[in-house]
């Protein structure tokens, strides 16, 4: 039995030691990857002497997606060992943060990606301006101005994003994921704040909500009180 | 200056070396901001004359002739504070009010705590707005209150002078919402699949935080880049800069939300409009918008992006009254408040507005020409 114990532990550490090594490796060639893509753009940006978008759609889309893999399969993967013993339930709810964790973090990232979409569009809107107003021979404007221009394009491209079902998908995605993460670590706190024998929110909750309800019969007892009062004079 | 006919680079290139600027300029603001500024908001003297949990009920008296008879209790929203309208000296809906010969009473709806959370719209309506009508009817010896709501406090007005037409005898709603079944405001459009009750589940009350965040989030452009920037041109002037410390001073001063208000608000006006319909339920009382028969007044905002005059506009037509009236003003939502141009236009015309259907009740509430102590 002893014996047994000891290899599972061994067999155990291995696969969790395994597991580091590679999301390190891992962690480690997506920042190289990204690094040099982002020093390949700027390259390119520089020798044809043009501006344009700095990250690449097809880069950002690679990145986004090497990332996501990243959190979603190698962060959790260190946590997929299915729990048993007496302590299973922490270990569950401990996984269940993990990985509500890995989730909120993805749809973080796609949300700020989008967000950022905009930002970019707007600065290549105002260089298409100048382009255009440059051929032409069009009136001259002062150089502050530019900010102007670029907070307009900047606004408009915002809220054609904001009309869009794309953005109103990440939108909820990344606010329910964010509901989950908040309500895996509550189930955390509870079992901590019950170890130190004091009340949890929930158990606050119940409280708070037979005051409320109490509140409320006393105020109908009292008003119909009043009433028959009011009929008996 | 730069020319449009050069090389947009050089346009470019000005443009960076103004960013250069902008960064010098951007490192004298920690020496700006530690100066001796004056930034006080909501200053005008009041009294607290009723609390119950966390509400009070603030008193102001007319600044000179009292013109209205009958005394008018605002209702703000129970997002961000009263204290907008009373954001300067200079820029006070309040004042304006007190100089126009109105008394008024104004709602401080507090800071919800946890033990809020269960809290309804009718608790609102029906509880606290209702106990405080009775308290100025009674201080004055009145039948009839003016009721005058902002925002979602002008929702909640539009609900209780529904609910309660025998206790209010002039009703004004300012950027109130009550046509939610539209397009034209983000938030219409953002709330339609908001599933609010996984928010209310993880969160209990709705952060302050959570909404600042989300009405950052409806303009970044203007709200998070075009107004610092603008901070940063203008840090040596004074009077701008106390002025803007004001309005970041209230605009993220966000109290919580009571969770089950929240849901309410969302679920029955936001995802089904049941108000507009005449469907809504408060305790089991239908509201029926036919059952408010005194005069109406109704402001809103051309620019309200928040509020969409499509909102706010449609409940003249819905109303059983036959004095109604929409005031379209342009402006934005908080502009309607703020802006010097409202100032000018805003409180003087509810006061008029108000002198000329109050006098006519005059007579029967000469008694009330001031509160009993």
């Amino acid at each position: 039995m002893g014996e047994k114990q000891t290899r599972a532990g061994k067999k155990k550490e291995t696969v969790t030691d395994d597991a580091a090594q590679q999301m390190m490796r891992e962690v480690g060639d997506l920042w190289s990857r990204f690094f040099q893509e982002q020093m390949a753009s700027f390259g390119q940006t520089v020798s044809s002497g043009a501006a344009r978008s700095f990250f690449t759609e097809a880069g950002k889309s690679e990145f986004r997606n090497r990332w996501q893999n990243f959190i979603r399969e190698e962060m959790a993967r260190c946590f997929q060992v299915n729990p048993i013993g007496p302590l299973r339930q922490y270990q569950e709810k401990t996984i269940h943060f993990v990985r509500a964790f890995a989730e909120w973090e993805a749809a973080c990232t796609e949300f700020c990606i989008l967000m950022n979409r905009p930002m970019e569009a707007s600065f290549l809107d105002v260089e298409e301006k100048i382009r255009r107003e440059s051929r032409t021979g069009g009136s001259k404007i002062p150089g502050k101005d530019l900010f102007s221009l670029w907070i307009d394009a900047l606004e408009r491209r915002y809220m054609d994003l904001y009309r869009s079902e794309e953005f109103m998908t990440a939108l909820g995605k990344t606010l329910n994921a964010g509901t989950s993460v908040t309500k895996a670590r509550e189930g955390l706190m509870e079992d901590v704040l019950k170890s130190l024998h004091m009340p949890t929110p929930r158990d606050m909750d119940e409280l708070y909500r037979e005051i409320h309800l109490l509140r409320k019969r006393v105020e109908t007892l009292e008003a119909q009180r009043k009433g028959s009062h009011g009929r008996t004079r | 200056m730069a020319g449009l006919d050069e090389s947009p680079f050089r346009l470019m290139a000005d443009f960076m070396r103004r960013s250069g600027k902008d960064l010098e300029r951007l490192m004298t603001v920690p020496a700006a901001l530690g100066r001796d500024l004056r930034a006080e908001i909501g200053e005008t003297p009041f009294e607290i004359v009723y609390e119950e949990d966390r509400i009070r009920l603030k008193h102001y008296t007319p600044l000179g002739k009292r013109r209205i008879a009958t005394p008018l209790l605002l209702v703000y929203a129970l997002i961000n504070r009263e204290t907008m309208l009373d954001l300067q000296p200079d820029r006070s809906v309040i004042r304006g009010l007190l100089e126009g010969g109105a008394e008024v009473y104004m709602i401080d709806w507090g800071t919800p705590a946890r033990k809020d959370r269960f809290l309804t719209i009718d608790d609102h309506v029906n509880g606290y707005m209702d106990r405080v009508v009775e308290f100025i009817r009674r201080r004055h010896d009145i039948p009839k209150v003016n009721l005058m709501g902002v925002c979602i406090g002008g929702t909640f007005s539009v609900m209780y002078a529904a609910l309660h037409p025998a206790k209010v005898r002039n009703l004004i709603t300012s950027v109130s919402p009550v046509q939610f079944d539209t397009d034209k405001g983000l938030l219409h459009l953002w709330m339609k699949n908001f599933n609010v009750d996984g928010l209310i589940d993880a969160c209990g009350n709705i952060p302050g935080d959570f909404l600042n965040f989300g009405f950052l989030l409806l303009n970044p452009a203007r709200l998070v880049i075009e107004k610092y920037k603008n901070f940063v041109d203008n840090i040596e002037d004074i009077p701008f800069v106390e002025n803007f410390l004001r309005m970041e001073k209230w605009i993220f001063d966000s109290p919580d939300v009571p969770a089950e208000t929240f849901r309410q608000y969302v679920k029955d006006c936001y995802q089904e409009n049941l108000l507009i319909q005449n469907r809504m339920k408060l305790n089991g009382k239908r509201i029926d918008l036919r059952r408010i028969t005194m005069p109406v007044l109704n402001f809103y905002g051309r620019y309200d992006h928040l509020v969409p005059p499509e909102a706010c506009a449609p409940l003249i037509e819905k109303i059983g009254s036959r004095d109604g009236e929409n005031v379209c003003l342009d402006t934005g939502h908080i502009g309607i408040y703020v802006s010097s141009r409202a100032q000018k236009e805003f409180a003087p015309r509810i006061t008029r507005w108000l002198s000329e259907r109050d006098g006519k009740e005059k007579a029967k509430s000469r008694k009330s020409a001031g509160p009993k102590r």
